[in-house]
């Protein structure tokens, strides 16, 4: 017996019975919106596939096929009338949030136990999109604690770390200016010179003493921890193309971090 | 290393770990164990590297306490493993040595370069490697737990 049979228990088939059946498009679609939320905030893939078949074979689906990798969500289901529905969704962009990650999750794991009408999970979807997490002075803190923490951490003063806070905290605000026309390395690369330019400058206004610690202190901040972290449990997870996929992804921006901060230590940091 | 900067450091790894679950939007239930996580993951790397001096060592067996740690905290929080093992693993992630090597390579000094780039390859071939066993481990462990419950129910 799988894990989404397990989840899925036979049981519950008396249950399902009781729900008017709905078409396979409208439970497909209510599995991708969870299965997309989840990718988009930053779940690994196998927790991705595993909620969308867990969703279609609550509501009865009787086979049900997912396949994904970061940027694609391509699935099929059938119910047992015979009607089938074939989606896709096209990711473009994920934007890490453990907290709304964490609530589709729940949600997936209700539709299991409770099995809710459709018409309710949409409106539960449509809030979990919506709802704000957090504020966004709160998320500067984390940037400023993260990057003064950091250039402590490895060595620093604590007037680098007041420095690696301040360019901590221009550095969420540069991160929060939506850079349509560019892709996310390259805002990576922006990212990682403003940081450069900002650690020498705090050092040459008499604000912090070791440019190097500042400068590892916002790395630190642009450093993908998230998809390397991802792409490690979906490598041993047997999901072997996303994995490899978010591992290139992660070295990409890693050279990138590399060539923003030496552009700015060549233009202040006085390396020519 | 003293004691001081020894100290200092458990400290910093906490605050840059509660930074990051901030800017990562972690549920502020799930934060103090995530913060904790971060600050053992880093004593565990600390203490190899005073025992063994060696990185690789280091980062295997921090990254795989940091693995089973975030395991064990999302069976408690029935939350997934994810929101645990990335604050968890931020302490270990080899910044100090991808900078010198970008330094280094850009100011041409080989042998440092050398040492650096080696440093940021067995730190994250450790991390890479201690996180797969976890997950192999793990994975067994469930396995097993899920055959002895089988078995239980069959005598009751």
């Amino acid at each position: 017996m799988t894990h989404t049979e397990e989840l899925i228990s036979a049981e519950s088939a008396a249950e399902i019975s009781r729900i008017p059946e709905t078409g396979a498009d409208d439970i497909l679609r209510i599995a991708m919106d969870i299965g997309e939320g989840l990718l988009t905030s930053g779940a690994e893939i196998h927790r991705v596939e595993l909620a969308l078949e867990t969703v279609c074979r609550a509501y009865g689906g009787e086979h049900v096929e997912v396949f994904c990798i970061n940027s694609l969500l391509l699935a099929s289901l059938r119910m047992p009338s015979g009607s089938y529905s074939s989606q896709t969704r096209r990711v473009k962009s994920i934007s890490t949030d453990l907290y709304r990650l964490e609530r589709y999750n729940s949600l997936s794991r209700r539709i299991c136990a409770d099995r809710p009408h459709p018409s309710e999970v949409d409106r539960m979807i449509r809030e979990i999109k919506h709802k704000k997490t957090y504020p966004f002075p709160l998320i500067v803190l984390g940037y400023m604690l993260a990057s003064g923490g950091f250039s402590v951490f490895f060595g620093g003063s604590w007037r680098d770390g007041i420095a690696g806070a301040l360019v901590g905290f221009i550095v969420a605000l540069l991160d929060r200016v939506r850079f349509d026309q560019v892709t996310q390395l390259v805002k990576t690369l922006l990212l990682a010179f403003c940081g450069g330019m900002l650690a020498h400058l705090s050092v040459m206004a008499g604000i912090g003493q070791n440019v190097d610690m500042i400068i590892i202190g916002s790395i630190m901040l642009l450093i993908p921890g998230l998809a390397l972290g991802n792409a490690m449990r979906d490598l041993f997870g047997g999901d072997i193309l996303s994995g490899s996929l978010k591992i290139v992804q992660s070295c990409m921006i890693a050279v990138m971090i590399v060539i923003g901060y030496a552009l700015s230590i060549l233009l202040l940091g006085g390396a020519l | 290393m003293t004691w001081e900067r020894f100290l200092l450091g458990l400290v910093t790894s906490g605050i840059s770990t509660l930074g990051f679950c901030l800017l990562l939007k972690l549920n502020p239930k799930r934060i103090p164990a995530a913060v904790i996580g971060g600050m053992l993951t880093n004593l565990v790397y600390d203490a190899v590297v005073l025992s063994f001096g060696n990185l690789l060592l280091a980062a295997f067996s921090s990254s795989l306490f940091m693995a089973l740690y975030s395991e064990i905290s999302a069976k408690i929080f029935r939350a997934p493993a994810i929101l645990f093992i990335v604050p968890c693993a931020i302490p270990i992630v080899p910044g100090s040595y991808l900078y010198y090597t970008g330094y280094y390579l850009l100011t041409q000094q080989t042998e440092r370069l050398a040492y650096y780039a080696k440093g940021t390859l067995q730190i994250g071939l450790g991390i890479a490697v201690g996180m797969g066993v976890a997950s192999i481990l793990i994975g067994i462990g469930f396995h097993v737990l899920r055959y002895l419950r089988a078995r239980i129910h069959e005598r009751v």
